[in-house]
């Protein structure tokens, strides 16, 4: 894929710049993927759409130069079923954070997914909510610490892939921002596929997460993603051993069941005729 | 487009490269100071100054990796081919 594109020709860079997000926030990583992806499939930017929800992950539809929606928490779903169902044409991607898409819209995101409406979910999964103070998310793994747990979190966290995989989705992937050029690659798949794609990016959060827990700079947090992940096609080969406490990347569904828009297409039809 | 203030261009020509001739562009007033972009070069192509920025020191070495381009999280810099001076943000 094309690297040196021109990325700002799809951003509010006179107005909006520079990011709100902390110094080696990763948000910042996906959203030049997320437009190098568009870039690369060549679809105008009068086309896509945009949908967020609050938190940091939130803030990805204000620097966008595409058809956007900036909603309330959880609720960037619910939204961007409406925007689709009104308008089946647009691209329409749907940013959420792990806290914002999985805990507070988490019922949301079960019932999309198990519609199958043709949707692009992004959840930036940082493991904590950045923006609103360092809490405990649904993806911040056991013994971390976080401002509502000084001591360590006692809870299980989840694994987004799983419960996407459970609820239906028919395109589950996961990426990180250190493999951005495979992210890329993701995103583009993840956008043509006809149905919910959820595409899961582990970004580093280095102000919060990694002050909490000591995980050193931005720039070491962004380097142990390469030491904590493995692609799916290499962990075929290796033991459980060898994959015990690390992350698997790559697409681990991608297949292909009736979509909402179309079928409602047929019903209209199907009702007009009678 | 950006202010001529926010533009600080950097090239060098002294070395051959068997790759073309890059230079790159720091937008400093949206650079964070992350350092991610020098930390992942393998060249060296940067060097942090004394605020933080980095500066592109060496684009003659620079293979065309992407990396740093690709991996700044606050599309604060700029790969541009040629000499500099021919860019506009």
């Amino acid at each position: 894929m094309q690297k040196d594109i021109d990325v700002y020709q799809y951003l509010r860079h006179e107005k909006k710049f520079p990011l709100i997000w902390c110094a080696g926030c990763g948000n910042g990583i996906v959203l030049g993927s997320m437009l190098r992806a568009v870039d690369s499939l060549k679809i105008s930017k009068d086309r896509v759409a945009m949908v967020s929800g609050i938190g940091c992950s939130g803030r990805t539809s204000t620097y966008v130069d595409f058809n956007t929606l900036h909603t309330t928490h959880g609720r960037a779903l619910s939204f961007a079923t409406g925007l689709k169902f009104a308008r089946p044409e647009l691209t329409t991607l749907v940013v959420m954070g792990d806290g914002d898409g999985l805990s507070i819209g988490g019922n949301h995101f079960i019932h999309a997914a198990r519609r199958n409406i043709d949707l692009t979910a992004f959840i930036y999964n940082n493991n904590i909510y950045g923006m609103t103070g360092g809490q405990v998310s649904p993806t911040t793994p056991g013994g971390k610490i976080a401002s509502t747990a000084p001591m360590g979190n006692i809870e299980n966290n989840f694994d987004t892939i799983k419960v996407a995989e459970a609820c239906g989705a028919t395109f589950v992937a996961r990426g990180t921002t250190y493999d951005a050029d495979a992210l890329d690659e993701i995103i583009a798949i993840g956008i043509q596929h006809k149905g919910f794609s959820v595409i899961e990016v582990l970004t580093p959060c280095p102000t919060i997460y990694g002050r909490y827990n000591r995980l050193g700079s931005a720039v070491d947090m962004l380097k142990s993603q390469l030491d904590d992940t493995i692609p799916l096609e290499q962990a075929k080969n290796m033991s459980a051993e060898e994959l015990q406490g690390k992350t698997l990347t790559g697409i681990f569904v991608n297949e292909d069941k009736r979509e909402f828009c179309e079928e409602y297409e047929k019903l209209v039809q199907r009702a007009q005729k009678k | 487009m950006l202010s001529k203030k926010t533009k600080v261009k950097y090239t060098e020509k002294k070395k051959k490269s068997k790759y073309p001739k890059v230079g790159f562009v720091v937008f400093d007033k949206w650079c964070k100071r992350c350092g991610i972009c020098s930390e992942l070069c393998i060249h060296n192509v940067f060097r942090i100054d004394e605020d933080g920025y980095p500066r592109p020191v060496k684009p003659v070495e620079c293979n065309l990796c992407g990396f740093c381009i690709t991996r700044c999280p606050d599309f604060a810099l700029r790969m541009i081919e040629g000499k500099s001076g021919e860019h506009s943000a």
